[in-house]
């Protein structure tokens, strides 16, 4: 007990010492340790092989989707314009995330891969900025460390979250 | 002092920050989600913690806005008021456990009552770091904990 408290309980009288008492005693929840700050370790560990069939299929499926349109696409006006460099198209979650839905928080961390990465440098260096500047008070963040919680899985380490940190665009 | 180095020194404050939420009525799962929000803010603003003050005052700072924030939420969406907002507003016979004195009793108080019980007696703060947290003079922290340990005796004597 402080020295503020223990004048407190001297002026008002010696028998709100058992007060004081009786509310220390109370019992309080068991804390279950989990790593601080919890940011998205990789819940897809028992899911890895699964993500990555999955990020290798919408790969294809968005390289050959690109294949048909710039094959299809019309030369522009005059013939001897420069047609810009295609850019990898991001996924779909980024532009959500991007586009300030914030349940793209939650596919961003189900999309993660069991190493921590998203399967490319660029589409990483993208997830960790999104991930970093996410508001930790959403709805999908807080259902992904609960989830990351309840499956007693290890969430980012600091020197992780740090390091993507630095990395981020 | 880096990033990491402000969390790891405030880890040792996760006891007392699940406790501060879990009194104000809040589940106890909802309470180890706020830690989380309480720690990944400090980790968001850990360029405004200044190493000459106490990493408690801060911590307890955003602990509160991370309490507030809920609430509003919890407000808005109007779905989970039984969870804790009837806790809070309208404490009643129903929400009391006799095996839990200290969250029954501070039920009852006001909410300025109840934040400095909380961070003054149960957190055993000194009242100059209490009133930093509250931004409010020491004084009426002082007044605010003798008012609340009369109402906290009534209550416990009444029981």
């Amino acid at each position: 007990m402080n020295a503020d408290l223990e004048k407190t309980i001297a002026d008002l009288g010696g028998e709100y010492r058992a007060v004081v008492d009786r509310l220390a005693a109370s019992p309080t929840p068991e804390w279950r340790p989990v790593r601080v700050p919890s940011l998205l370790k990789c819940w897809m560990s028992t899911r890895g092989g699964f993500a990555a069939t999955r990020l290798a299929a919408a790969s294809l499926v968005a390289a050959c989707a690109a294949a048909v349109a710039f094959a299809c696409a019309k030369a522009p006006a005059g013939g001897g314009a420069q047609v810009a460099p295609a850019r990898t198209a991001p996924a779909q979650y980024t532009l959500a995330f991007a586009s300030g839905d914030s349940r793209a928080v939650g596919e961003i961390v189900k999309t993660q891969l069991a190493d921590g990465s998203w399967g490319s440098d660029w589409l990483t260096r993208q997830n960790a900025a999104a991930l970093r500047l996410a508001d930790p008070s959403g709805v999908a963040y807080r259902r992904a460390l609960r989830y990351l919680r309840a499956k007693g899985l290890s969430p980012l380490t600091d020197a992780e979250l740090r390091e993507r940190a630095s990395m981020a665009i | 002092m880096s990033g990491e180095e402000l969390i790891e020194a405030a880890r040792k404050f996760e006891k007392n920050l699940l406790n501060f939420f879990w009194r104000q009525g809040v589940s106890t799962f909802e309470s180890e989600d706020l830690v989380q929000e309480t720690y990944l803010r400090l980790w968001k603003y850990r360029a405004e913690y200044k190493p000459t003050a106490k990493l408690s005052t801060f911590l307890f700072i955003l602990a509160r806005q991370v309490r507030l924030d809920a609430l509003r939420r919890e407000t808005r969406r109007e779905t989970r008021e039984k969870s804790w907002g009837e806790d809070l507003e309208n404490p009643g016979p129903a929400n009391a456990c006799a095996a839990d004195d200290a969250r029954w009793a501070l039920s009852r108080l006001t909410p300025p009552l109840r934040d400095a019980v909380e961070l003054a007696v149960m957190q055993d703060m000194p009242y100059a770091e209490v009133a930093k947290i509250l931004g409010i003079p020491v004084g009426t922290v002082k007044s605010r904990v003798s008012n609340a340990l009369k109402k906290m005796k009534e209550l416990f004597d009444e029981r």
